[in-house]
């Protein structure tokens, strides 16, 4: 996947045309506290006619492996990192028909059960909602611009994905695009 | 002067992790240029060979044969981990 800043957008939503279809796609990272339910609530009133909406919350949990977390701190490379979300997707759009498409990604330091990442995504049907959004997730966790830190109460600990995460990303690669 | 920017757990290792410095004689490259910033640095220095490192040279992402002057903005990525 090749991105650079020569592909970083610069507004925060662009559209996507492909084959007369339009997809509108909003990207946000920034420290600002997500507030999840006024997110959603917002995303399915711009979505307007759409027979799905499908949405994942990723949130800071207090405990890991056994040890208590008091934050979780994100780090990004400004525009680098919005044009490596640009990238993924437009990938889940050129799989998918999707009608919209949010992702929110906080940075900085983050505390337990706030949230990290949101995505939604609408569609005409919510096979396409579903997929997208699980795709979106899998790229966003091995191969969107953030660097992971946890802080623990003894240590902090540089975060990198699991064998799964690779694995739940690879799983793609197989699949068909949209005719 | 070059624009050095370390990410992740590269930054920990290093002591700093966004710095100017100028391309010392001979530090063409960028494999040139992470043994030299992990001079003494045995944890650095294993990092910045990771075989998942990735460079960016003024916003895009580049090979190891790319040269580098001190005109440019090179960052070294650590493995990522978003979501």
């Amino acid at each position: 996947m090749m991105w650079s800043l020569q592909t970083a957008m610069r507004l925060p939503f662009c559209l996507l045309l492909v084959a007369g279809e339009v997809c509108v796609m909003s990207i946000r990272v920034d420290t600002d506290l997500i507030k999840t339910t006024s997110v959603l609530a917002a995303f399915e009133e711009a979505a307007g006619d759409v027979g799905a909406i499908a949405s994942f919350v990723g949130k800071v949990r207090g405990n890991a492996q056994g040890a208590k977390v008091d934050a979780l701190i994100l780090e990004h490379y400004p525009e680098l990192t919005e044009a490596s979300i640009h990238d993924i997707v437009g990938e889940a759009e050129a799989r998918w028909q999707l009608s919209k498409v949010l992702v929110v990604h906080r940075v900085g330091r983050i505390l337990p059960t706030e949230t990290i990442v949101l995505v939604c995504a609408a569609s005409c049907h919510r096979r396409d909602a579903f997929l997208a959004v699980d795709f979106i997730m899998d790229y966003l966790k091995t191969k969107a611009l953030f660097w992971k830190k946890e802080q623990r109460e003894n240590e902090n600990i540089w975060i990198e994905p699991r064998k799964a995460d690779y694995a739940d990303a690879a799983r793609w690669a197989k699949s068909k695009k949209k005719g | 002067m070059a624009k050095i920017v370390l990410f992740g757990k590269l930054a920990d290792l290093a002591g700093k992790r966004e710095f100017s410095l100028s391309l010392p004689v001979g530090v063409r490259r960028l494999p040139a240029l992470a043994a030299y910033l992990a001079v003494d640095n045995v944890p650095l220095a294993a990092a910045l060979a990771a075989p998942s490192l990735r460079f960016v040279v003024n916003g895009a992402v580049c090979g190891d044969d790319v040269v580098i002057t001190d005109s440019d903005e090179i960052a070294f990525l650590p493995p990522v981990s978003g979501g």
